[in-house]
Protein backbone atom coordinates (compact mmCIF):
# COMPACT_ATOMS: atom_id res chain seq x y z
CA UNK A 1 0.00 0.00 0.00
CA UNK A 2 1.36 3.46 -0.89
CA UNK A 3 2.43 5.57 2.11
CA UNK A 4 0.28 8.66 2.82
CA UNK A 5 1.67 11.91 1.46
CA UNK A 6 2.86 14.07 4.37
CA UNK A 7 4.06 17.17 2.60
CA UNK A 8 1.67 19.87 1.46
CA UNK A 9 1.31 20.46 -2.19
CA UNK A 10 1.29 23.94 -3.64
CA UNK A 11 -2.45 24.41 -3.37
CA UNK A 12 -2.57 23.24 0.22
CA UNK A 13 0.40 25.40 1.17
CA UNK A 14 -1.22 28.46 -0.35
CA UNK A 15 -4.54 27.85 1.35
CA UNK A 16 -2.91 27.14 4.71
CA UNK A 17 -0.83 30.30 4.48
CA UNK A 18 -3.86 32.33 3.53
CA UNK A 19 -5.87 30.95 6.43
CA UNK A 20 -3.10 31.52 8.95
CA UNK A 21 -2.47 35.05 7.78
CA UNK A 22 -6.18 35.71 7.79
CA UNK A 23 -6.62 34.54 11.37
CA UNK A 24 -3.62 36.57 12.56
CA UNK A 25 -4.85 39.66 10.72
CA UNK A 26 -8.35 39.15 12.07
CA UNK A 27 -7.07 38.93 15.62
CA UNK A 28 -4.94 42.03 15.28
CA UNK A 29 -7.71 43.99 13.59
CA UNK A 30 -10.41 42.97 16.03
CA UNK A 31 -8.55 43.44 19.28
CA UNK A 32 -6.47 46.34 18.03
CA UNK A 33 -9.18 48.51 16.61
CA UNK A 34 -12.56 47.16 15.65
CA UNK A 35 -13.86 45.78 18.94
CA UNK A 36 -12.52 48.72 21.02
CA UNK A 37 -14.16 51.08 18.56
CA UNK A 38 -17.48 49.25 18.78
CA UNK A 39 -17.21 49.40 22.57
CA UNK A 40 -16.22 53.05 22.67
CA UNK A 41 -18.55 54.56 20.08
CA UNK A 42 -22.33 54.88 20.23
CA UNK A 43 -23.07 53.53 16.77
CA UNK A 44 -26.32 51.65 17.24
CA UNK A 45 -29.08 54.15 16.40
CA UNK A 46 -31.66 54.81 19.07
CA UNK A 47 -35.22 56.01 19.27
CA UNK A 48 -35.87 59.54 20.41
CA UNK A 49 -37.52 60.06 23.80
CA UNK A 50 -41.26 60.34 23.63
CA UNK A 51 -42.23 62.55 26.57
CA UNK A 52 -44.57 65.50 26.85
CA UNK A 53 -43.16 68.25 29.04
CA UNK A 54 -44.86 71.32 30.41
CA UNK A 55 -43.39 74.36 28.66
CA UNK A 56 -41.70 77.08 30.68
CA UNK A 57 -42.10 75.12 33.88
CA UNK A 58 -38.89 76.36 35.44
CA UNK A 59 -38.27 79.27 37.75
CA UNK A 60 -35.98 82.10 36.88
CA UNK A 61 -35.78 84.98 39.23
CA UNK A 62 -33.27 87.40 40.69
CA UNK A 63 -31.78 84.69 42.86
CA UNK A 64 -32.85 81.45 41.21
CA UNK A 65 -31.85 79.37 38.19
CA UNK A 66 -31.77 75.72 37.14
CA UNK A 67 -29.76 74.48 34.23
CA UNK A 68 -28.14 71.34 32.84
CA UNK A 69 -24.58 70.88 31.57
CA UNK A 70 -24.07 68.18 28.95
CA UNK A 71 -21.04 67.44 26.84
CA UNK A 72 -20.09 65.20 23.92
CA UNK A 73 -23.57 63.95 23.15
CA UNK A 74 -23.51 64.11 19.36
CA UNK A 75 -23.97 60.49 18.28
CA UNK A 76 -27.70 60.07 17.80
CA UNK A 77 -27.25 56.56 19.13
CA UNK A 78 -28.95 54.60 21.86
CA UNK A 79 -26.75 55.89 24.62
CA UNK A 80 -27.24 59.51 23.63
CA UNK A 81 -30.99 58.93 23.49
CA UNK A 82 -30.91 57.36 26.96
CA UNK A 83 -29.15 60.41 28.38
CA UNK A 84 -31.58 62.75 26.60
CA UNK A 85 -34.55 60.80 27.92
CA UNK A 86 -33.27 61.04 31.48
CA UNK A 87 -32.79 64.79 31.00
CA UNK A 88 -36.44 65.03 29.98
CA UNK A 89 -37.50 62.95 33.00
CA UNK A 90 -35.42 65.18 35.27
CA UNK A 91 -37.22 68.18 33.80
CA UNK A 92 -40.52 66.66 34.94
CA UNK A 93 -39.41 66.68 38.59
CA UNK A 94 -36.81 69.46 38.62
CA UNK A 95 -37.53 71.75 35.67
CA UNK A 96 -34.68 73.69 34.17
CA UNK A 97 -34.70 76.44 31.59
CA UNK A 98 -31.25 76.12 30.09
CA UNK A 99 -29.00 73.43 28.65
CA UNK A 100 -25.31 74.28 28.33
CA UNK A 101 -23.84 72.09 25.62
CA UNK A 102 -20.12 71.59 26.22
CA UNK A 103 -19.08 70.78 22.68
CA UNK A 104 -18.82 67.77 20.35
CA UNK A 105 -22.48 67.81 19.51
CA UNK A 106 -22.08 65.93 16.24
CA UNK A 107 -20.19 62.72 15.46
CA UNK A 108 -20.11 60.50 12.37
CA UNK A 109 -20.91 63.21 9.86
CA UNK A 110 -21.54 66.88 9.30
CA UNK A 111 -23.77 68.78 11.68
CA UNK A 112 -25.85 70.25 8.86
CA UNK A 113 -26.64 66.72 7.65
CA UNK A 114 -27.17 65.19 11.08
CA UNK A 115 -28.89 68.06 12.83
CA UNK A 116 -32.12 66.10 13.24
CA UNK A 117 -30.41 62.92 14.42
CA UNK A 118 -28.01 64.42 16.94
CA UNK A 119 -29.92 67.42 18.24
CA UNK A 120 -33.53 67.90 17.26
CA UNK A 121 -34.80 64.37 17.93
CA UNK A 122 -32.99 63.70 21.22
CA UNK A 123 -33.86 67.12 22.59
CA UNK A 124 -37.34 67.37 21.09
CA UNK A 125 -39.19 67.16 24.44
CA UNK A 126 -36.99 69.94 25.84
CA UNK A 127 -37.19 71.99 22.65
CA UNK A 128 -40.98 71.76 22.77
CA UNK A 129 -40.80 72.86 26.42
CA UNK A 130 -38.96 75.97 25.17
CA UNK A 131 -35.77 75.24 27.04
CA UNK A 132 -32.84 77.38 25.86
CA UNK A 133 -29.72 75.79 24.45
CA UNK A 134 -26.30 77.42 24.58
CA UNK A 135 -23.18 75.99 23.06
CA UNK A 136 -19.48 75.98 23.85
CA UNK A 137 -17.69 75.06 20.64
CA UNK A 138 -15.97 71.69 20.72
CA UNK A 139 -13.65 69.88 18.42
CA UNK A 140 -14.31 66.18 18.11
CA UNK A 141 -11.22 65.81 15.98
CA UNK A 142 -9.38 66.13 19.29
CA UNK A 143 -6.92 68.54 17.75
CA UNK A 144 -6.64 72.26 18.22
CA UNK A 145 -6.34 72.82 14.51
CA UNK A 146 -8.21 75.02 12.14
CA UNK A 147 -9.17 73.41 8.87
CA UNK A 148 -11.66 74.56 6.30
CA UNK A 149 -13.93 71.66 7.11
CA UNK A 150 -13.69 72.43 10.80
CA UNK A 151 -14.59 76.08 10.24
CA UNK A 152 -17.58 75.11 8.12
CA UNK A 153 -18.71 72.72 10.80
CA UNK A 154 -18.48 75.35 13.51
CA UNK A 155 -20.34 77.90 11.37
CA UNK A 156 -23.12 75.38 10.81
CA UNK A 157 -23.41 74.73 14.53
CA UNK A 158 -23.60 78.43 15.33
CA UNK A 159 -26.24 79.05 12.70
CA UNK A 160 -28.48 76.08 13.42
CA UNK A 161 -28.40 76.59 17.18
CA UNK A 162 -28.67 80.34 17.07
CA UNK A 163 -25.40 80.81 18.91
CA UNK A 164 -24.30 84.45 18.89
CA UNK A 165 -20.61 83.76 18.35
CA UNK A 166 -17.68 81.48 18.90
CA UNK A 167 -17.21 82.95 22.35
CA UNK A 168 -19.82 84.99 24.12
CA UNK A 169 -21.48 85.68 27.44
CA UNK A 170 -25.08 85.30 28.59
CA UNK A 171 -26.90 86.10 31.78
CA UNK A 172 -29.70 84.07 33.36
CA UNK A 173 -30.98 85.04 36.78
CA UNK A 174 -28.11 85.18 39.27
CA UNK A 175 -25.62 83.48 36.91
CA UNK A 176 -23.39 84.93 34.21
CA UNK A 177 -22.23 82.34 31.70
CA UNK A 178 -19.03 82.70 29.67
CA UNK A 179 -18.76 80.34 26.71
CA UNK A 180 -15.32 79.83 25.21
CA UNK A 181 -14.16 78.33 21.95
CA UNK A 182 -11.31 76.10 23.06
CA UNK A 183 -10.81 74.83 19.53
CA UNK A 184 -9.17 78.13 18.59
CA UNK A 185 -5.41 77.82 18.34
CA UNK A 186 -3.70 80.13 20.77
CA UNK A 187 -6.32 79.94 23.51
CA UNK A 188 -3.88 77.89 25.56
CA UNK A 189 -0.72 78.62 23.61
CA UNK A 190 2.12 81.01 24.10
CA UNK A 191 1.14 84.63 23.59
CA UNK A 192 -2.08 86.31 24.66
CA UNK A 193 -5.03 85.57 22.41
CA UNK A 194 -7.90 87.82 21.57
CA UNK A 195 -10.29 85.42 23.28
CA UNK A 196 -8.39 85.47 26.59
CA UNK A 197 -8.41 89.23 26.60
CA UNK A 198 -12.12 89.28 25.88
CA UNK A 199 -12.70 86.82 28.73
CA UNK A 200 -10.70 88.90 31.15
CA UNK A 201 -12.69 92.02 30.27
CA UNK A 202 -16.04 90.21 30.35
CA UNK A 203 -15.34 88.67 33.75
CA UNK A 204 -14.18 91.99 35.10
CA UNK A 205 -17.39 93.71 34.04
CA UNK A 206 -19.64 90.91 35.38
CA UNK A 207 -21.57 91.95 38.46
CA UNK A 208 -23.75 88.91 38.93
CA UNK A 209 -23.51 86.68 41.99
CA UNK A 210 -22.29 83.59 40.13
CA UNK A 211 -19.76 83.25 37.32
CA UNK A 212 -19.74 80.04 35.33
CA UNK A 213 -17.29 79.39 32.50
CA UNK A 214 -18.09 76.69 29.94
CA UNK A 215 -15.59 75.34 27.45
CA UNK A 216 -14.98 72.05 25.70
CA UNK A 217 -11.39 71.17 26.65
CA UNK A 218 -10.90 70.51 30.36
CA UNK A 219 -8.37 72.32 32.47
CA UNK A 220 -8.19 69.47 34.96
CA UNK A 221 -8.92 65.91 33.87
CA UNK A 222 -7.70 62.46 34.83
CA UNK A 223 -9.30 60.92 31.78
CA UNK A 224 -8.08 59.67 28.43
CA UNK A 225 -7.24 63.07 26.97
CA UNK A 226 -6.21 64.48 30.32
CA UNK A 227 -5.70 68.07 31.35
CA UNK A 228 -5.40 70.28 28.27
CA UNK A 229 -1.79 71.38 27.73
CA UNK A 230 -1.34 75.07 28.41
CA UNK A 231 -4.75 75.54 30.03
CA UNK A 232 -3.49 75.80 33.59
CA UNK A 233 -0.76 78.21 32.54
CA UNK A 234 -2.79 80.46 30.27
CA UNK A 235 -6.45 80.28 31.28
CA UNK A 236 -6.42 79.48 34.98
CA UNK A 237 -4.73 82.76 36.04
CA UNK A 238 -7.53 84.69 34.33
CA UNK A 239 -10.16 82.61 36.10
CA UNK A 240 -8.42 83.02 39.45
CA UNK A 241 -8.01 86.75 39.02
CA UNK A 242 -11.69 87.27 38.22
CA UNK A 243 -13.03 84.90 40.92
CA UNK A 244 -14.94 82.44 38.75
CA UNK A 245 -17.06 79.96 40.70
CA UNK A 246 -17.55 76.99 38.40
CA UNK A 247 -15.84 75.75 35.24
CA UNK A 248 -17.70 73.20 33.14
CA UNK A 249 -16.01 71.22 30.37
CA UNK A 250 -16.35 68.06 28.30
CA UNK A 251 -14.01 66.38 25.80
CA UNK A 252 -13.17 63.47 28.09
CA UNK A 253 -16.12 61.11 28.18
CA UNK A 254 -16.59 60.72 31.88
CA UNK A 255 -17.64 62.65 34.95
CA UNK A 256 -15.04 64.22 37.18
CA UNK A 257 -14.93 66.89 39.85
CA UNK A 258 -11.62 68.35 40.91
CA UNK A 259 -10.45 69.69 44.23
CA UNK A 260 -11.35 73.39 44.29
CA UNK A 261 -8.40 75.48 43.27
CA UNK A 262 -8.46 79.09 44.48
CA UNK A 263 -12.18 78.77 45.09
CA UNK A 264 -12.94 77.45 41.58
CA UNK A 265 -14.62 74.08 41.13
CA UNK A 266 -13.72 72.29 37.91
CA UNK A 267 -16.21 69.76 36.59
CA UNK A 268 -15.87 67.49 33.54
CA UNK A 269 -19.26 66.42 32.18
CA UNK A 270 -18.40 64.62 28.96
CA UNK A 271 -20.51 61.47 29.26
CA UNK A 272 -23.22 62.54 26.86
CA UNK A 273 -23.12 59.43 24.69
CA UNK A 274 -19.81 57.62 25.11
CA UNK A 275 -17.61 56.59 27.97
CA UNK A 276 -13.84 56.46 28.25
CA UNK A 277 -11.78 55.38 31.17
CA UNK A 278 -10.83 57.75 33.92
CA UNK A 279 -8.20 57.41 36.60
CA UNK A 280 -7.51 59.30 39.77
CA UNK A 281 -5.16 62.22 40.09
CA UNK A 282 -4.11 64.37 43.02
CA UNK A 283 -6.74 66.89 42.00
CA UNK A 284 -9.64 64.40 41.67
CA UNK A 285 -12.42 64.42 44.24
CA UNK A 286 -14.94 62.29 42.36
CA UNK A 287 -14.65 60.52 39.03
CA UNK A 288 -16.54 57.85 37.16
CA UNK A 289 -16.55 56.53 33.63
CA UNK A 290 -20.28 56.68 32.94
CA UNK A 291 -22.98 58.23 30.83
CA UNK A 292 -24.28 61.28 32.67
CA UNK A 293 -25.22 64.96 32.70
CA UNK A 294 -25.01 67.54 35.47
CA UNK A 295 -28.10 69.26 36.81
CA UNK A 296 -27.36 72.53 38.62
CA UNK A 297 -29.69 74.49 40.84
CA UNK A 298 -28.82 77.98 41.97
CA UNK A 299 -30.74 79.63 44.73
CA UNK A 300 -29.41 82.89 46.12
CA UNK A 301 -25.94 82.17 47.53
CA UNK A 302 -26.15 78.37 47.17
CA UNK A 303 -25.36 76.32 44.13
CA UNK A 304 -25.92 72.58 44.10
CA UNK A 305 -24.87 70.26 41.33
CA UNK A 306 -25.91 66.67 40.74
CA UNK A 307 -24.45 64.32 38.18
CA UNK A 308 -27.16 61.94 37.00
CA UNK A 309 -26.91 58.69 35.05
CA UNK A 310 -29.45 57.62 32.37
CA UNK A 311 -31.18 55.35 34.87
CA UNK A 312 -31.72 58.26 37.27
CA UNK A 313 -29.10 57.26 39.82
CA UNK A 314 -26.69 59.86 41.13
CA UNK A 315 -22.98 59.84 40.38
CA UNK A 316 -21.95 62.80 42.51
CA UNK A 317 -23.33 65.79 44.37
CA UNK A 318 -21.60 69.01 45.21
CA UNK A 319 -22.58 72.32 46.77
CA UNK A 320 -20.97 75.70 46.46
CA UNK A 321 -21.52 78.92 48.26
CA UNK A 322 -21.27 82.26 46.60
CA UNK A 323 -17.99 84.11 46.86
CA UNK A 324 -19.26 86.78 49.15
CA UNK A 325 -18.76 85.71 52.69
CA UNK A 326 -16.95 82.42 52.23
CA UNK A 327 -14.46 80.98 49.77
CA UNK A 328 -14.11 77.31 48.76
CA UNK A 329 -16.51 74.51 47.92
CA UNK A 330 -18.62 72.41 50.27
CA UNK A 331 -19.33 68.91 48.95
CA UNK B 1 -9.82 9.13 24.46
CA UNK B 2 -10.70 7.37 21.27
CA UNK B 3 -10.13 8.95 17.91
CA UNK B 4 -13.84 9.54 17.48
CA UNK B 5 -14.04 11.35 20.80
CA UNK B 6 -11.11 13.53 19.83
CA UNK B 7 -12.79 14.37 16.53
CA UNK B 8 -16.00 15.31 18.25
CA UNK B 9 -14.19 17.40 20.86
CA UNK B 10 -12.17 19.30 18.29
CA UNK B 11 -15.22 19.96 16.12
CA UNK B 12 -17.10 21.19 19.20
CA UNK B 13 -14.21 23.49 20.11
CA UNK B 14 -14.21 24.96 16.62
CA UNK B 15 -17.97 25.50 16.81
CA UNK B 16 -17.57 27.34 20.12
CA UNK B 17 -14.92 29.63 18.60
CA UNK B 18 -17.28 30.43 15.72
CA UNK B 19 -20.04 31.21 18.18
CA UNK B 20 -17.80 33.60 20.10
CA UNK B 21 -16.68 35.31 16.90
CA UNK B 22 -20.30 36.12 16.07
CA UNK B 23 -21.11 37.21 19.64
CA UNK B 24 -18.03 39.41 20.14
CA UNK B 25 -19.35 42.60 18.47
CA UNK B 26 -22.56 42.56 20.52
CA UNK B 27 -20.60 42.09 23.73
CA UNK B 28 -18.30 44.95 22.71
CA UNK B 29 -21.28 47.26 22.22
CA UNK B 30 -22.70 46.25 25.58
CA UNK B 31 -19.33 46.51 27.30
CA UNK B 32 -19.42 50.22 27.98
CA UNK B 33 -22.91 49.93 29.42
CA UNK B 34 -21.93 46.92 31.50
CA UNK B 35 -18.80 48.67 32.71
CA UNK B 36 -20.81 51.70 33.77
CA UNK B 37 -23.42 49.51 35.44
CA UNK B 38 -26.22 51.45 33.76
CA UNK B 39 -29.63 50.07 33.09
CA UNK B 40 -32.10 51.41 30.59
CA UNK B 41 -29.64 51.97 27.78
CA UNK B 42 -30.60 48.82 25.92
CA UNK B 43 -28.49 46.47 23.88
CA UNK B 44 -29.88 43.17 25.10
CA UNK B 45 -31.77 42.75 21.84
CA UNK B 46 -28.61 42.81 19.73
CA UNK B 47 -26.91 40.40 22.14
CA UNK B 48 -29.89 38.06 21.82
CA UNK B 49 -29.80 38.32 18.02
CA UNK B 50 -26.08 37.53 18.00
CA UNK B 51 -26.59 34.57 20.33
CA UNK B 52 -29.23 33.08 18.02
CA UNK B 53 -27.21 33.58 14.84
CA UNK B 54 -24.00 32.45 16.51
CA UNK B 55 -25.57 29.29 17.88
CA UNK B 56 -27.09 28.41 14.52
CA UNK B 57 -23.81 28.97 12.75
CA UNK B 58 -21.93 26.92 15.36
CA UNK B 59 -24.30 24.02 14.78
CA UNK B 60 -23.91 24.26 11.01
CA UNK B 61 -20.12 24.43 11.32
CA UNK B 62 -20.09 21.40 13.62
CA UNK B 63 -22.18 19.33 11.20
CA UNK B 64 -20.01 20.43 8.28
CA UNK B 65 -16.84 19.40 10.07
CA UNK B 66 -18.20 16.00 11.07
CA UNK B 67 -19.34 15.41 7.52
CA UNK B 68 -16.00 16.46 6.06
CA UNK B 69 -14.18 14.17 8.47
CA UNK B 70 -15.85 11.20 6.81
CA UNK B 71 -15.48 12.31 3.21
CA UNK B 72 -12.13 14.09 3.20
CA UNK B 73 -9.29 12.37 1.41
CA UNK B 74 -6.89 14.28 3.65
CA UNK B 75 -7.77 15.64 7.06
CA UNK B 76 -5.56 18.66 6.48
CA UNK B 77 -7.96 19.83 3.75
CA UNK B 78 -10.73 20.02 6.27
CA UNK B 79 -8.76 22.08 8.77
CA UNK B 80 -7.25 24.41 6.19
CA UNK B 81 -10.73 25.15 4.87
CA UNK B 82 -12.05 25.67 8.41
CA UNK B 83 -9.17 28.02 9.23
CA UNK B 84 -10.02 30.17 6.23
CA UNK B 85 -13.69 30.13 7.16
CA UNK B 86 -12.84 31.26 10.70
CA UNK B 87 -10.72 34.13 9.40
CA UNK B 88 -13.54 35.33 7.16
CA UNK B 89 -16.08 34.98 9.98
CA UNK B 90 -13.97 36.86 12.53
CA UNK B 91 -13.34 39.77 10.21
CA UNK B 92 -16.72 40.05 8.57
CA UNK B 93 -18.83 39.70 11.72
CA UNK B 94 -17.21 42.82 13.20
CA UNK B 95 -15.79 44.87 10.34
CA UNK B 96 -18.95 44.58 8.29
CA UNK B 97 -20.99 45.88 11.23
CA UNK B 98 -18.64 48.78 11.75
CA UNK B 99 -18.73 49.72 8.07
CA UNK B 100 -22.52 49.46 7.82
CA UNK B 101 -23.15 51.49 10.98
CA UNK B 102 -20.55 54.17 10.21
CA UNK B 103 -21.34 54.54 6.54
CA UNK B 104 -25.03 55.33 6.78
CA UNK B 105 -25.71 56.92 10.18
CA UNK B 106 -28.40 59.25 8.82
CA UNK B 107 -30.32 56.45 7.16
CA UNK B 108 -30.14 54.24 10.21
CA UNK B 109 -31.19 57.01 12.58
CA UNK B 110 -34.16 57.87 10.39
CA UNK B 111 -35.15 54.23 10.25
CA UNK B 112 -34.86 53.86 14.01
CA UNK B 113 -37.04 56.87 14.62
CA UNK B 114 -39.69 55.58 12.27
CA UNK B 115 -39.91 52.49 14.45
CA UNK B 116 -37.83 50.14 12.33
CA UNK B 117 -36.23 47.63 14.68
CA UNK B 118 -32.52 48.24 14.55
CA UNK B 119 -31.91 44.69 15.70
CA UNK B 120 -33.03 43.52 12.24
CA UNK B 121 -30.23 45.53 10.64
CA UNK B 122 -27.76 44.06 13.13
CA UNK B 123 -28.98 40.50 12.57
CA UNK B 124 -28.97 40.86 8.78
CA UNK B 125 -25.38 42.09 8.77
CA UNK B 126 -24.26 39.19 10.94
CA UNK B 127 -26.17 36.74 8.76
CA UNK B 128 -24.26 37.99 5.72
CA UNK B 129 -21.01 37.46 7.62
CA UNK B 130 -21.99 33.90 8.55
CA UNK B 131 -22.99 33.06 4.97
CA UNK B 132 -19.68 34.41 3.68
CA UNK B 133 -17.78 32.29 6.19
CA UNK B 134 -19.68 29.10 5.36
CA UNK B 135 -19.27 29.66 1.65
CA UNK B 136 -15.54 30.21 2.13
CA UNK B 137 -15.17 27.00 4.11
CA UNK B 138 -17.08 24.87 1.65
CA UNK B 139 -15.51 26.30 -1.48
CA UNK B 140 -12.03 26.03 0.00
CA UNK B 141 -12.63 22.42 0.96
CA UNK B 142 -13.90 21.60 -2.54
CA UNK B 143 -10.91 23.36 -4.06
CA UNK B 144 -8.41 21.42 -1.98
CA UNK B 145 -9.93 17.99 -2.40
CA UNK B 146 -8.83 16.02 -5.51
CA UNK B 147 -11.63 15.18 -7.90
CA UNK B 148 -12.35 12.59 -10.60
CA UNK B 149 -9.59 10.17 -11.55
CA UNK B 150 -7.17 11.62 -9.09
CA UNK B 151 -9.61 10.97 -6.24
CA UNK B 152 -10.24 7.42 -7.44
CA UNK B 153 -6.51 6.76 -7.63
CA UNK B 154 -5.92 8.02 -4.16
CA UNK B 155 -4.75 5.22 -1.94
CA UNK B 156 -4.00 7.03 1.25
CA UNK B 157 -7.49 7.49 2.63
CA UNK B 158 -7.13 8.30 6.29
CA UNK B 159 -10.44 6.91 7.39
CA UNK B 160 -12.26 3.95 5.95
CA UNK B 161 -14.68 4.88 3.25
CA UNK B 162 -18.33 5.06 4.08
CA UNK B 163 -19.48 1.42 4.01
CA UNK B 164 -21.42 0.65 0.87
CA UNK B 165 -24.88 -0.90 1.20
CA UNK B 166 -24.95 -4.71 1.10
CA UNK B 167 -25.93 -6.42 -2.14
CA UNK B 168 -29.24 -8.33 -2.25
CA UNK B 169 -27.57 -11.45 -3.73
CA UNK B 170 -25.61 -12.94 -0.85
CA UNK B 171 -24.27 -15.99 -2.68
CA UNK B 172 -25.49 -19.69 -2.79
CA UNK B 173 -28.35 -20.68 -0.48
CA UNK B 174 -27.70 -22.92 2.54
CA UNK B 175 -28.35 -26.69 2.10
CA UNK B 176 -31.87 -27.87 3.04
CA UNK B 177 -30.59 -30.67 5.37
CA UNK B 178 -28.87 -28.12 7.62
CA UNK B 179 -25.34 -29.29 6.91
CA UNK B 180 -22.63 -26.72 6.68
CA UNK B 181 -21.25 -26.50 3.15
CA UNK B 182 -17.54 -26.97 2.85
CA UNK B 183 -16.17 -23.90 1.11
CA UNK B 184 -13.92 -24.48 -1.81
CA UNK B 185 -10.37 -23.54 -1.16
CA UNK B 186 -8.87 -21.88 -4.20
CA UNK B 187 -5.66 -23.42 -5.43
CA UNK B 188 -2.98 -20.83 -5.60
CA UNK B 189 -0.30 -21.11 -8.24
CA UNK B 190 3.00 -22.37 -6.90
CA UNK B 191 5.82 -19.92 -7.47
CA UNK B 192 8.62 -21.32 -9.66
CA UNK B 193 11.70 -22.61 -7.88
CA UNK B 194 15.08 -21.13 -8.42
CA UNK B 195 16.03 -23.96 -10.79
CA UNK B 196 12.93 -23.36 -12.84
CA UNK B 197 13.52 -19.65 -12.93
CA UNK B 198 17.04 -20.38 -14.23
CA UNK B 199 15.58 -22.38 -17.10
CA UNK B 200 12.96 -20.11 -18.60
CA UNK B 201 10.70 -21.45 -21.25
CA UNK B 202 10.26 -24.93 -19.79
CA UNK B 203 6.79 -25.46 -18.55
CA UNK B 204 6.27 -27.95 -15.74
CA UNK B 205 2.80 -29.40 -15.22
CA UNK B 206 1.15 -28.63 -11.87
CA UNK B 207 0.84 -32.31 -10.85
CA UNK B 208 4.57 -33.07 -11.12
CA UNK B 209 5.69 -30.16 -8.96
CA UNK B 210 6.82 -30.92 -5.47
CA UNK B 211 5.51 -28.71 -2.69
Amino acid sequence: MTRPRTRLNRREFLAAGLGTAGVVAAGATLFGGVLPRLAHEDLVPGRAPDLQLTPNDWHVGPGRLSFVALGDNGSGGRQAMAVAEQMARTYQTQPFGLVSLLGDICYYGRFADRFDDVFRRPMEPLIDAEVNFELAIGNHDAALNHSDASIEEIEAELELLGTPGRYYTTSHGPVDFFYLDSSTPGLFGVGASEQLEWLDDALASSTNEWKVVALHHPIYSAGEHGSTPGAQERLQPVLDRRAVDLVLSGHDHHYERAVPADGITYVVSGGGCKTTRVGRSDFTVAAESTLQFVHVEVQDDRLSGTSIRPDGTVVDRFRLRAREGRRGAMA
Amino acid sequence: MTRRQVDIAVATGYAVVCFLAVLAPALAVRWSVFKSDIEGVGGRDIVAASVIIGAAHAAVAWVRLRSEERTALRRSHMWIASLNALAVLSLSSSVLLLVVLLSFPDTHAAMANRGFPVVVLWAATQLVAVILAEATGRVMFWWLEPHGAEARACKWRVLPAIPRPRLLNRGPAAPADGSVPIPEVPVLPVPPTATERARPGRLVPLESRSR
